[in-house]
């Protein structure tokens, strides 16, 4: 039997599903604005990160959702559902009859105190151009 | 200004001045933030986690220990276990602008990641410098430990 008896730390990652008009839409700039964030503001920092640490996890939601380590039964729907809410699923399957984009991708408790802060806080962003749900945030 | 204070092995406190007349409302507007939208519902939370059983130590003595200590300073050495030259410090940031005062807060009060994010961050120093009033912000030494 192992003994530890130094500090003993638990990480996890997060969920988050982003539905776009288009392929190209979700900009920085479109980010902030929708975020309401000034340019000048001394907290820029705090949405650029978040904005870096969405757009470079996001993947397309079909080959996300599917090879997703927690879909083991490689079931989309029930695995949007079982994490999200039957909302969500409803607003997918309308998004991609509309020719909308939709992205899967996660946040991690490991990377920065700004990605850890945001990984285990829910939160939805509704802009025109994109919607965001990471409700599946937090412990 | 942002002091970290250990109490014992498993509890510590922090220090810090704010301005009394920047208010939550007043916060967002100095950050740039709409407050109707994401960003300014992060940074109200954010702003409340600062302020979560933050104590004003001057109100604190007045109200309830100056038959105690016959000093605030004398309050804050032997109350709050503060160092003499950082009361020193103190004194002369309230003497300077009489709407700051220094408040206690515990450690995890509140949510802890966002307590990360503004004690221990290098964001620390704008939520700091915000709440002070300040309009330039400390870029190193965001916190010494007391």
């Amino acid at each position: 039997m192992k003994i530890k008896t130094d500090f003993v730390t638990n990480s996890s990652s997060t969920s988050f599903i982003v539905i776009t008009e288009s392929a190209k839409v979700f900009s920085r700039d479109s980010f902030l604005q929708a975020v309401g964030v000034d340019k000048e503001s001394v907290f820029i920092e705090l949405f650029d990160t978040l904005y870096e640490s969405l757009e470079s996890s996001m993947e397309p939601f079909r080959d996300a959702c599917m090879h997703h380590r927690w879909n083991k039964d490689s079931n989309c729907e029930k695995f949007v559902v079982d994490i999200f809410g039957q909302g969500l699923w409803d607003k997918i399957l309308l998004a991609e009859k509309e020719g909308k984009t939709v992205w899967m991708g996660s946040l991690s408790s490991d990377q920065t105190e700004i990605e850890s802060f945001f990984c285990v806080l829910p939160f939805r962003i509704n802009d025109k151009a994109f919607y965001i749900d990471a409700t599946n945030d937090g412990w | 200004m942002l002091y970290k204070q250990s109490i014992d092995t498993n509890s510590e406190r922090y220090f810090f001045l704010a301005n009394k007349r920047i208010s939550k409302k007043g916060f967002l507007v100095k950050a740039k933030v709409n407050s109707k939208l994401f960003a300014g519902e992060i940074l109200g939370k954010l702003y409340d986690c600062m302020m979560a059983e933050a104590v004003d130590l001057q109100n604190e003595y007045e109200t309830f220990h100056n038959d105690e200590y016959p000093t605030f300073e004398e309050f804050l050495e032997k109350k709050y276990v503060l160092r003499k030259k950082r009361i020193l410090i103190i004194k002369r940031y309230l003497s300077c602008n009489r709407n700051l005062r220094i408040l206690c807060r515990p450690a995890h009060a509140y949510d802890y990641a966002a307590e990360r994010l503004v004690f221990y961050d290098k964001l620390s120093p704008m939520f700091i410098g915000l709440v002070m009033g300040r309009r330039k912000y400390e870029n190193k030494n965001r916190f010494r430990n007391e």
